[in-house]
C-alpha cells in the first residue's frame, strides 16, 4: 500500500509538472490524451491496489482516481483531455459489453428466463413509480420546476424516474471479473442488468416523445426523437450483428492475434458510431450473444483473447467516467439526490422481492441480486445529456439533479454490490487463467526469495 | 466527419486496419523472408500508397478529424518503439563485447550520417533552401539520423556467410547505430526546439538537454518500479501500457522527442534487474509491426508523391548513405577487431535501413509541425523511398556478388515460424525488426 501510495504521487507530481508548461486552458491534441491516457491507467491501477488492500472494489477506486485528479477537483485532467479520450471510453465500452454479451448463454439461462423477466419487469416497476411519486411529490420545491403545471411536472417526473431506473452493465461486469464471482447472485445480477438497461433505452423514447409534445420545443428536429431511437437501436443490433460475424470469420478462418483484431474492430466501430450515432454498449453487446448463442465460434474464447486487455480497459474507462463526475451538480442538489437514490434503492429492493415471490426464488438470493442493480453509469449519464439538450428551460436543472443522484450511485453502488457477493460467498470462485499467470517482468530478487 | 463520406471512413479504416493485423502475421514474415524483402516493401510501400490515396478529398478516408482521432495513438506508437529501441541497450552487454567494436560503431554511425549531411544539405541547397537559415541544419542533421539505423540482419543467414562471432558483432551494431540514431533525433530536438507562443518555461538548450536527460530517467525509474509491483502478467501489461503511454505523452506535451525519452527509460529499465528482459523485449515486439504500417500509413496523409524535391532527395538520401556504410566498412575494418568479415561484407550488411528511420522521421514530423513542413514532406519521401530504393540496391549487390564470389544464398522459408522468444544472443528475432 505504501508503495502505491508513492508511485502515485511520483506519477501526480511528474504529470503536474508536465502540465505546467502550457497554460491550464491549454492542451495539445494527441499528447495531452496520451498523458491523460497514461496517468489514468497507472493512478487508477494505484488506487486500485489502495483499495484492494482496504477491501473496497477496485472499481471504486478507478472512478475515485478520476473524480480526484478530474477538472472539477485537482485538474490535471482537463475537459479537452476527456473529450480526447472519448475514442478510448468508447472502445472500452464496446469490450466491455461484447464481454457481457459472451457470457450470457440463452441456452444455460432458459432454466432462468421467467426469474429474470419478473426480477425486470417488477424491479423497473416498482422503481419507476417509487420515483415517479417521489419526484412528482417535490417537483413543487424544485427551483426547475416550481412553476409549471401540474401535468407538466408530472412528465417530468416521469422523464427523471425513466432515466434513473437506468443501471450499469458496465460497472456490473467489472465487479465481476475483478472479484472473479461467480454464482446464482452474479449470473442474475449480470442478465438483469443487462435486460433493464435496454428497457429504459426503449422506454426513455416514449418517454422523451411524450414530453417533447408538452413541451414543444423551437429548434426540435422534424424528426422525432422516437424514430431517432429506434433507429439507433435498431442500427446498433444491425451493427453488432454484421461486427459478430467478422469476429465469428476472422477466428475461425485466421485464428491469430485475435485480441489485437478485436480492439482494431471496436475502434473502427467506435469512430463509425459517433456519424451513426450508434450506441458502443448495445453493438457490443449484440455481438457478445450473436458470438456466445448464434455463431459457430464460442464467445468464451473471444472473452479468453482479449481477458488480458481486461484490466486496462476497465481502469480507464471507469477513471474517465469518474473524470466526469459532476461534483458540483451534486452538491448543488445534494439533498434531493440523496433521497432520490434511497428511494430508487429501496424501489428496486422491493421490485426485486415481490418479483422473487412470484417466481418463487430463494431468498438469500433475492436479497442479494438489488444490490447489483444500484450502481449507475454511462447510459444514465448518456440520457441525462440528452434530457439537457433536448429541453432547454428545464433540462438542465433536471440534468443536474439526475447526475448528482448517478454520483451516489456510481460511488456506493460498487461497493455494495461486491458486499453482497462477498455475503453470498461467490467472490473468487471463478478461474481466471491470465491472472495465474505470473508476471514475466518481475526483478530478478523476486524470483531468488522464491526459489 | 458528413454523413455521406462516413461509410468510406469506415471502410478505408477497416481495410487499413485489418491489413496491418494480417501482415503482422508469421506466414506473412515467412513468406517475406522466402523472396528476401523487408517489411518496407512488402507492406511499406503500399501502405504509404494507400495513406496518400486515403487523404485525397475525393477519397476522404484520413480526413483531417480522423487524423486527430489517430494522434493520441500515434505518440503513444512512437513511444513504444522508442521503449524497444532503449531496452536494446543494455551496458553489461556492450562490456562484454571486444573494446575495439566502440570504433567500428563511431564510425559505421557517424561516417554514413556526415554524407548522407553533405549530400542531402547539397540537394536541398540545388532544389532552393536557403542555407543560412538554421532550420537548414535541422533539417540536414535530421536526415542524417535517419542514415544511421541499420537493419537488425537475420542471425541465420549471416552465421553461414560470415560465421558465428561476426554475425553477433555485427549484430551488436546494428542495435547500437538504431541508439545513435536517436541521440542524434535528441540533439535536433534539444537545440531546435520550435519557438512556441503561450508556452510558460522559457529555457536554454542546455537546460532542455538536462530536462531531457532528467525525464527519461524519472520515467525508467518509474515504469521498473511500476512493473516491479506487478501480481500478474494481465496487470504488468496494464502497467507497461501505461507506463508508456505515460512516457510518450509527457514528452510530446513539452515537445520533446516521443521516443527519444521513451529510449532513456527503456534504457535505464534495460540496466536495471530483472528477470526476463527478453520476454519484456518480446511483449514490445509483438506490436512492432502494425504499430509501423500504421505509421506508414499516417505519414503517407501527408505524403505528397507529386513533389519532385521529393524524388531528387531520395536518391541523394541512399547514394549518400550506402555510400558512408561502405567508406565506413572500410576505416571500420582497419580499426575493429580482426574478426569483423570483409568491408565489402560489412557494407552489405549495414546497407539495408532500419524501420527506426521511419520512427526518427514521424517524430521530426510531429516536433516541427507547421515550421518548413514542406521539407519533412521531401524528406518523409527521401526516407521511405530511400529505404525501398536501399533495399534494391542490397539485392542487386547481393545477386551480383552470388555470381562472382560464394556469398550464401537466401534461405528458403519451409516453416512457418511464431517469433515468440528472441535469440538468446539478446537480439529479437530478426524479421521482428528487420522485415
Amino acid at each position: 500500500m505504501i508503495r502505491a501510495v508513492l508511485v502515485l504521487a511520483l506519477i501526480a507530481g511528474i504529470s503536474f509538472a508536465a502540465r505546467s508548461f502550457l497554460p491550464a486552458d491549454v492542451t495539445i491534441t494527441g499528447s495531452g490524451a496520451a498523458l491523460a491516457f497514461g496517468f489514468l491507467l497507472l493512478a487508477a491501477m494505484q488506487t486500485a491496489h489502495i483499495f484492494h488492500e482496504l477491501r473496497l472494489p477496485h472499481l471504486t477506486g478507478f472512478i475515485l482516481c478520476g473524480a480526484l485528479f478530474g477538472p472539477e477537483v485537482l485538474r490535471l485532467i482537463t475537459p479537452s483531455m476527456l473529450q480526447d479520450l472519448t475514442l478510448v471510453k468508447k472502445v472500452a465500452v464496446g469490450l466491455i459489453a461484447l464481454t457481457a454479451g459472451c457470457e450470457l448463454n440463452f441456452a444455460k439461462l432458459r432454466r432462468k428466463i421467467r426469474t429474470i423477466g419478473a426480477i425486470v419487469v417488477v424491479s423497473l416497476l416498482v422503481c419507476a413509480i417509487a420515483l415517479f411519486a417521489f419526484f412528482f411529490a417535490i417537483s413543487a420545491y424544485l427551483p426547475f420546476t416550481s412553476e409549471l403545471a401540474p401535468a407538466q411536472r408530472a412528465v417530468v417526473s416521469l422523464i427523471l424516474a425513466n432515466v434513473l431506473c437506468a443501471r450499469s452493465p458496465a460497472v456490473v461486469i467489472s465487479i465481476l471479473k475483478e472479484s472473479r464471482a461467480v454464482g446464482p447472485v452474479s449470473e442474475l445480477a449480470l442478465s438483469t442488468v443487462v435486460v433493464a438497461d435496454l428497457i429504459v433505452v426503449i422506454t426513455f423514447a416514449f418517454s422523451d416523445s411524450l414530453a417533447q409534445s408538452v413541451f414543444p420545443s423551437a429548434n426540435a428536429a422534424p424528426t422525432s426523437v422516437f424514430g431517432t431511437l429506434a433507429a439507433h437501436i435498431l442500427g446498433s443490433i444491425a451493427v453488432g450483428i454484421g461486427t459478430a460475424l467478422i469476429f465469428a470469420l476472422y477466428i475461425r478462418r485466421v485464428r491469430q492475434r485475435i485480441g489485437l483484431f478485436v480492439f482494431v474492430v471496436l475502434f473502427v466501430v467506435a469512430e463509425a458510431g459517433r456519424a451513426f450515432h450508434l450506441d458502443p454498449l448495445l453493438v457490443g453487446l449484440t455481438a457478445g450473444l450473436f458470438l456466445e448463442n448464434v455463431s459457430p465460434v464460442s464467445g468464451h474464447e473471444v472473452v479468453h483473447e482479449t481477458e488480458i486487455a481486461a484490466m486496462p480497459t476497465f481502469a480507464v474507462f471507469f477513471a474517465v467516467v469518474g473524470a466526469e463526475v459532476h461534483l458540483h451538480a451534486f452538491f448543488s442538489v445534494a439533498v434531493y439526490a440523496i433521497f432520490a437514490a434511497l428511494v430508487r434503492a429501496g424501489g428496486l429492493t422491493a421490485g426485486t422481492a415481490i418479483a422473487a415471490r412470484l417466481v418463487s426464488l430463494e431468498r438469500p438470493v433475492a436479497r442479494k441480486v438489488p444490490f447489483g442493480m444500484f450502481p449507475q453509469a454511462g447510459v444514465a449519464i448518456g440520457l441525462a445529456n440528452l434530457v439537457a439538450s433536448s429541453f432547454p428551460p428545464w433540462g438542465s436543472g433536471a440534468a443536474t439533479l439526475i447526475l448528482g443522484t448517478i454520483v451516489i450511485n456510481e460511488m456506493l453502488g460498487p461497493v455494495l454490490f461486491r458486499m453482497a457477493l462477498v455475503r453470498a460467498g461467490e467472490i473468487g470462485r471463478k478461474h481466471d487463467p491470465s491472472l495465474a499467470d505470473q508476471p514475466s517482468h518481475g526483478p530478478a530478487s523476486d524470483i531468488e526469495l522464491e526459489a | 466527419m458528413t454523413e455521406e463520406r462516413l461509410p468510406r471512413v469506415v471502410i478505408g479504416l477497416a481495410i487499413a486496419f485489418s491489413l496491418a493485423v494480417l501482415l503482422a502475421q508469421p506466414r506473412f514474415k515467412a513468406l517475406e523472408r522466402r523472396l528476401g524483402v523487408t517489411v518496407l516493401i512488402s507492406a511499406g510501400l503500399p501502405f504509404l500508397g494507400m495513406g496518400a490515396i486515403f487523404s485525397q478529398e475525393n477519397v476522404g478516408v484520413l480526413t483531417p478529424a480522423v487524423l486527430s482521432d489517430l494522434k493520441p495513438a500515434f505518440e503513444f506508437g512512437l513511444g513504444w518503439i522508442g521503449f524497444l529501441v532503449g531496452l536494446h541497450f543494455d551496458v553489461r552487454k556492450l562490456d562484454s563485447l571486444p573494446s575495439s567494436l566502440a570504433p567500428v560503431i563511431a564510425i559505421e554511425s557517424f561516417v554514413p550520417m556526415l554524407t548522407t549531411a553533405v549530400l542531402c544539405g547539397m540537394a536541398l541547397i540545388g532544389m532552393g533552401v536557403p542555407w543560412e537559415h538554421h532550420d537548414f541544419a535541422r533539417d540536414a542533421l535530421v536526415l542524417a539520423a535517419c542514415a544511421a539505423p541499420s537493419a537488425a540482419i537475420s542471425m541465420e543467414v549471416w552465421q553461414r556467410r560470415v560465421g558465428d562471432k561476426a554475425a553477433r558483432m555485427i549484430d551488436e551494431i546494428t542495435s547500437i547505430d538504431e541508439v545513435v540514431g536517436l541521440a542524434v533525433l535528441a540533439v535536433v530536438a534539444i537545440y531546435f526546439r520550435p519557438e512556441g507562443t503561450g508556452i510558460r518555461w522559457v529555457l536554454p538548450s542546455s537546460a532542455w538537454f538536462l530536462v531531457t536527460l532528467g525525464l527519461g530517467g524519472a520515467l525508467g525509474i518509474v515504469s521498473y518500479v511500476l512493473l516491479r509491483g506487478a501480481r500478474n502478467a494481465a496487470e504488468e501489461l496494464a502497467l507497461l501500457l501505461g507506463a508508456v503511454a505515460l512516457s510518450a505523452g509527457v514528452a510530446g506535451y513539452l515537445a520533446l522527442s516521443v521516443p527519444v525519452i521513451c529510449a532513456i527509460a527503456g534504457a535505464l529499465m534495460a540496466n536495471l534487474p530483472m528477470r526476463d528482459l527478453e520476454g519484456l523485449r518480446a511483449t514490445l515486439a509483438m506490436v512492432e509491426r502494425p504499430i509501423y504500417l500504421i505509421f506508414l500509413l499516417v505519414v503517407g496523409a501527408a505524403w505528397r508523391p507529386g513533389e519532385w524535391q521529393g524524388w531528387v532527395l531520395a536518391p541523394a538520401f541512399v547514394l549518400a548513405r550506402v555510400a558512408g556504410k561502405r567508406l565506413g566498412a572500410i576505416w571500420s575494418k582497419r580499426a575493429g577487431p580482426k574478426e569483423l568479415p570483409s568491408a565489402r561484407m560489412l557494407a552489405l550488411a549495414l546497407a539495408p535501413q532500419s524501420p527506426i528511420s521511419i520512427v526518427v522521421i514521424v517524430s521530426a514530423t510531429t516536433l516541427y509541425e507547421g515550421h518548413g513542413h514542406e521539407r519533412i514532406r521531401w524528406a518523409i519521401n527521401a526516407v521511405i523511398i530511400g529505404g525501398v530504393l536501399s533495399e534494391f540496391v542490397v539485392r542487386w549487390l547481393e545477386w551480383r556478388r552470388r555470381r562472382t564470389a560464394d556469398l550464401t544464398p537466401l534461405p528458403l522459408a519451409t516453416k512457418v515460424d511464431i517469433p515468440a522468444k528472441p535469440a538468446p544472443n539478446g537480439s529479437t528475432h530478426p524479421d521482428e525488426v528487420s522485415s
